[in-house]
């Protein structure tokens, strides 16, 4: 099921997320799934609307952010503070995009769980997907309602 | 007042209080400012480019030319020079959308992407900045005082202000007098 | 005077970012500590004082919600400044929040500045 209006919701999400907490942009909306090595990330939310958000990086450029974000050079980031990272960018996405969705409502978001990255497509299928091209790989964000 | 023109892709640091560091329009470049207001040391640079190439001997020949290596470059240069990283006040200016001929990219943006991302890297934001939009600027720090002064290709200037008193800066100020 | 911070968060990153915002500031802080939920956040501070905390929203065991309704029914702790920073951006949610006693709330994303300009904001209306 094809929305225009909950796309550009995701776009701008990403765009926000990615431009006031890692400095950086998106380099293309569409493409292709994170190529392997990748890693994933979900958050359920329930309120006004319940659903899963989640997301699929390439593991390169998920350990670029991951040294934007906390200010540090990529050769000292450990395996474990990559995943984290990973889980808060979907928890910031999620927050985003549910607030986005519903300004006056009030959402509750799980804790963020770490999935599969590897794995192309969730059992569910997902209403929404979209694809980014961004620094040193690509970002797939789903929704799920 | 003396004139220290810092030139397109270059950078600088100075320690005479009775001179003025100046840099000519700039598009989608940006010049980035650093003062000590104790030590009055002023430094500058005017990057192009967001990133450096992966090429060794490209990025060394033109460090001040790429954001990436250009701020730690001026940020090393200051501190050497007798700079305190925390009293540093830090000024940016530039990185305008410069409609080129063919160029899809937005280099004013990325080059103000690069800029906050440089910083974080040394646990630093801009304590002012006169950045985006379209106009093309021409920008002036007085190093003695470290202010900084803006000048539109019409001749109109302004002086780019602080939104904040660093905590620091205002009790240094305090207790002085 | 050094002042003792605390950041309540569940995700260890965010944790580590909030502290290079704090130091943004230039304020002299003298301790940090960090808690992953509001339970361990609670324990804390009835071990130290704190001068400022900054805590998440949803959390595992306690949530902040809680943690800072817990805070105002504790006559030791009701007067410690607290800045919520979530990704919960919803004026119900922040209402909530301040009417339990919230001095300030940041969603997320915010630029670093912004939490640098509320911590000062709040921390100079104390020392004030």
């Amino acid at each position: 099921m094809a929305d225009p209006a909950l796309d550009n919701l995701i776009i701008a999400a990403v765009a926000e997320v990615l431009e006031t907490m890692f400095f950086t942009e998106i380099l293309q909306v569409g493409g292709s799934h994170p190529s392997l090595p990748a890693l994933g990330a979900r958050v359920a939310f329930t309120g006004h609307n319940s659903g899963i958000v989640s997301i699929r990086i390439s593991e390169a450029a998920a350990r670029s952010l991951t040294a934007s974000f906390l200010g540090e050079s990529e050769e000292s980031l450990s395996q474990t503070q990559v995943a984290n990272l990973v889980c808060e960018l979907a928890n910031m996405l999620c927050g985003c995009i549910v607030s986005k969705m519903a300004a006056h409502g009030c959402f509750t978001l799980d804790s963020p769980e770490l999935i599969d990255g590897s794995t192309q497509e969730s059992t569910e299928r997902p209403e929404i997907r979209q694809s980014f091209a961004i620094e040193r790989g690509s970002l797939t964000v789903s929704l799920n309602e | 007042m003396k004139e220290l023109v810092i030139g397109v892709g270059d950078g600088g640091v100075s320690r005479d209080a009775d001179a003025m560091l100046i840099t000519y329009a700039l598009g989608s470049c940006v010049a980035l400012m650093v003062h000590d207001p104790v030590a009055r040391i002023a430094g500058m640079v005017h990057y192009m480019l967001p990133e450096s190439p992966q090429s060794q001997p490209e990025r060394d020949a033109r460090p001040f030319k790429f954001a990436d290596t250009a701020i730690p470059l001026l940020l090393r240069a200051a501190l050497a020079q007798g700079a305190d990283r925390n009293r540093l006040k830090v000024f940016a200016a530039g990185g305008a959308q410069i409609m080129n001929d063919n160029s899809i990219f937005n280099v004013g943006k990325r080059n103000c992407l690069a800029l906050r991302k440089a910083l974080w890297k040394f646990g630093l934001v801009a304590h002012a900045e006169d950045i985006g939009g379209t106009t093309v600027r021409t920008v002036r720090m007085e190093v003695g005082s470290g202010r900084v002064w803006l000048q539109s290709p019409a001749g109109e200037r302004w002086e780019l202000n602080a939104r904040r008193k660093p905590v620091a800066a205002s009790t240094e100020e305090s207790s002085w007098r | 005077m050094a002042l003792n911070i605390l950041i309540v968060d569940d995700s260890p990153v965010m944790r580590t970012f909030l502290r290079k915002v704090v130091q943004l500031t230039g304020l002299a802080v003298g301790q940090f500590s960090e808690a992953g939920d509001g339970e361990a956040a609670l324990n804390l501070l009835r071990e130290r004082w704190m001068d400022l905390v900054l805590t998440d929203i949803n959390m595992p065991r306690m949530n902040g919600e809680e943690f800072v309704r817990q805070l105002g029914l504790d006559n030791m702790l009701r007067d410690i400044p607290v800045i919520v920073v979530s990704t919960d951006a919803s004026h119900d949610r922040i209402d909530r929040m301040i009417k339990l006693g919230a001095r300030g709330y940041i969603s997320k994303p915010f630029q670093p500045e912004t939490l640098r300009d509320e911590v000062e904001r709040i921390l100079g209306v104390c020392n004030g």
